[in-house]
């Protein structure tokens, strides 16, 4: 047996030991067997029924009760006559039974004629992370903690694109038609006839996307509108709390109103540093663009959870301010890093993974599963972030990847879309406000500068420093 | 080997002893989620289940809230849902990892709503046997270096008994993820253990 093997054991041993002392302290059966098994007051009881038999009164046992309840059931389904309403429940509920048979029939016919990109994850997974598989449409399946199922979600592509024909199948073990234990379709199909008169040039999609009115530049302005930079050099929102802040590109053949485009869905989404709900936007989307049109189990029930979204969804949808330039003389408070295409980054792979951003456990930030949104993703930081004021001689940013173990480091050179910056020394009697509009523009400077300037300038106390802004 | 012993009897005294081959953990599995289907209704099937696994369960807690008290009522709380369980499959589940993921769950939904009360291991251990106390800060201590899914993989391996196979399914990651997580710990533990000495 090798050393370290020993050390293994040995710790393993000793961890154990110290577990099962801790544990073994912990008596809390009684407490559980009474929640449980509320005890009867059985001398009380006794009394009742004693004084019940006194009077005298007949009383119904409960099997009675019973028999006469079946009794009247089964008087009411004989003799009534059927309403159309009890005829149309049970003509629906037939129907429903056959729609899931033939959406079975269906994918299976589907998968194998058509192009389809496969995902297959623990319903768990999709449940909370249904808008990183795929931001146009939530999960369909109902989640309860006592399930072990996975889901299996079928995404049609042309060309490599996705559209919004998709299916999902809920199933448990194998994956196999006797296994599944739910099914669900969206309502656009697509021809392939339909699909070869698509314009795929990238003249065709920026006249779609500039025919919508949305453009790549509005994910910018919304960022700008949304969010602020706090005087730690964080992204944070209104009342002051640390965010982290990311967006994506989904970019997905769509249909609607019969018109087939190419379109690209630009995600926003956020959560605060130490929390664990994200709050998502889709730019110039007022709701969510794909409907599950049906989502049933095996015996014609709708499977679609009972809220709009599943209980233990970490995404929740919120309206950002609409679109609007208002670039003012401050310029722009953000710049952004791609993690999948900077300088150490890994290669994508159609994943979901955690990012530990920094060294602290819980800043935790789940990225897109698609390859194709993982090389768009953008995590934006302010101008004014540490990387500029470190003294350190390369300041990183360290990114780890939770479910791998990998890590990679942001350098400076991989932070984009920074402006111009101007320097203005201040002191306590002044405003930030009243300075923005007395900067002085010869003293504009590269941002990748900052460490340099830094160094030449003493940075100041709260009361008085340099007021860094920004032009474009 | 697991063995079972017989014992062949003649006359007044035992004469031989076979030695036989059993593989009885597939018994311990059904009957675990036999015991799962009737603890609702039956107390002693409840307290055999609760003697069977109230280690594990805490060790689990224990691994997420790192927080004594609060991991006894996540002991209570999983048992008692336990008992509330509707759809559990005797013949298809594994009664163990069924109940380390409700566990699990219970765990994480207790961090979450008390997260701001876990802050300190005196604090929180105020007024409690010096034992416990001393226990508490030893196993925080040692695992503070790991991140939250190391600190979990390490307890489920070590102080639940559990395969890598049963970890990724509780964890719900591939088995590959778990392996190399749990190496990848217990290197940082042995350097950690190094610096010490």
């Amino acid at each position: 047996m090798k050393n370290n093997d020993l050390i293994d054991i040995e710790f393993e041993k000793k961890l154990k030991n110290k577990m099962c002392r801790l544990s073994s302290e912990v008596n809390c059966f009684d407490k559980i067997s009474e929640k449980i098994f509320p005890e009867r007051e059985t001398d009380y009881e006794t009394v009742v029924s004693d004084v019940e038999n006194v009077s005298g009164r007949f009383s119904i046992s409960p099997v009675m009760k019973i028999v006469a309840l079946a009794a009247a059931f089964v008087t009411c389904i004989a003799f009534i006559p059927r309403t159309t309403g009890l005829k149309s429940y049970i003509s629906n509920n037939n129907k429903y039974k056959i729609k899931y048979t033939s959406i079975v029939s269906e994918i299976e016919n589907e998968v194998e004629t058509n192009t389809y990109k496969v995902y297959d994850m623990a319903l768990i997974d999709y449940a909370k992370y249904d808008i990183m598989y795929n931001p146009l449409c939530r999960c369909p399946f109902r989640f309860s903690e006592d399930t072990d199922s996975r889901v299996r979600l079928f995404v049609r592509t042309f060309n490599d694109v996705p559209t919004n024909q998709m299916y999902a199948v809920e199933y448990s073990g194998e994956f196999d038609c006797s296994n599944f234990l739910a099914v669900a379709e969206t309502d656009s199909k697509y021809t392939t006839e339909e699909l070869e008169t698509l314009d795929f040039s990238d003249s065709g999609i920026v006249a779609y996307a500039i025919d919508q009115g949305v453009s790549e530049l509005d994910m910018e302005d919304l960022i700008e509108n949304n969010f602020y930079s706090n005087r730690y050099g964080k992204v944070a929102g209104e009342n002051g709390t640390q965010l982290t802040v990311a967006s994506f590109i989904y970019d997905s053949i769509y249909k609607s109103a019969g018109n087939i485009k190419k379109y690209p869905f630009q995600v926003v989404y956020f959560k605060n540093e130490d929390g664990n709900e994200y709050y998502y936007d889709i730019i110039g989307e007022n709701e969510q663009r794909v409907k599950w049109k049906f989502s049933l189990y095996p015996d014609g029930v709708s499977a679609l959870p009972l809220g709009e979204d599943n209980e233990i969804s970490m995404f929740k949808r919120i309206g950002m301010n609409s679109i609007e330039n208002n670039n003012s003389s401050e310029g722009k408070k953000f710049g952004y890093y791609e993690p999948y295409n900077s300088e150490e980054s890994l290669a994508p792979e159609d994943v979901l993974n955690t990012f530990i951003i920094g060294f602290s456990d819980d800043n935790q930030f789940v990225t897109p599963v698609s390859k194709e949104c993982k090389s768009s993703m953008k995590i934006y930081v302010p101008n004014f972030n540490f990387m500029l004021f470190s003294s350190q001689y390369d300041p990183t940013i360290c990114i780890t990847i939770d479910e791998t173990g990998n890590s990679f480091r942001i350098h400076n050179a991989d932070l984009k879309g920074r402006g111009m910056i101007h320097i203005q020394r201040y002191s306590a009697g002044n405003n930030e406000s009243d300075l923005n509009s007395k900067i002085d523009p010869e003293k504009i400077i590269d941002p990748s500068q900052g460490f340099a300037i830094m160094q030449n300038y003493n940075y100041g106390s709260d009361e008085q420093g340099y007021l860094f802004t920004e032009s474009e | 080997m697991e063995v079972h012993i017989k014992a062949l009897v003649g006359g007044d005294d035992q004469i031989i002893t076979v030695f036989d081959n059993i593989n009885n953990s597939d018994d311990i599995g059904s009957s675990v989620n036999q015991l799962i289907i009737e603890c609702a209704k039956s107390k002693a099937c409840l307290e055999k289940l609760y003697l069977m696994f109230k280690d594990y369960v805490f060790a689990v807690a224990y691994s997420i809230t790192q927080d004594y008290h609060l991991s006894e009522d996540c002991v209570a709380e999983t048992f008692v849902r336990l008992t509330r369980i509707k759809h559990f499959s005797a013949s298809k589940g594994d009664g163990k990892g069924f109940i380390l993921t409700v566990a699990r769950n219970v765990a994480l939904e207790y961090r979450r709503r008390f997260k701001r009360e876990v802050m300190n291991d005196i604090i929180q251990n105020y007024g409690c046997d010096d034992r416990i106390v001393e226990d508490s800060i030893y196993i925080n201590q040692l695992l503070k270096v790991l991140n939250d899914k190391q600190r979990q993989t390490v307890i489920l391996k070590c102080c639940a008994d559990m395969t890598f196979k049963q970890i990724s399914k509780v964890m719900k990651c591939p088995e590959s993820t778990v392996k190399s997580r749990y190496h990848k710990a217990i290197d940082i533990l042995k350097i950690k253990a190094g610096d010490n000495k």
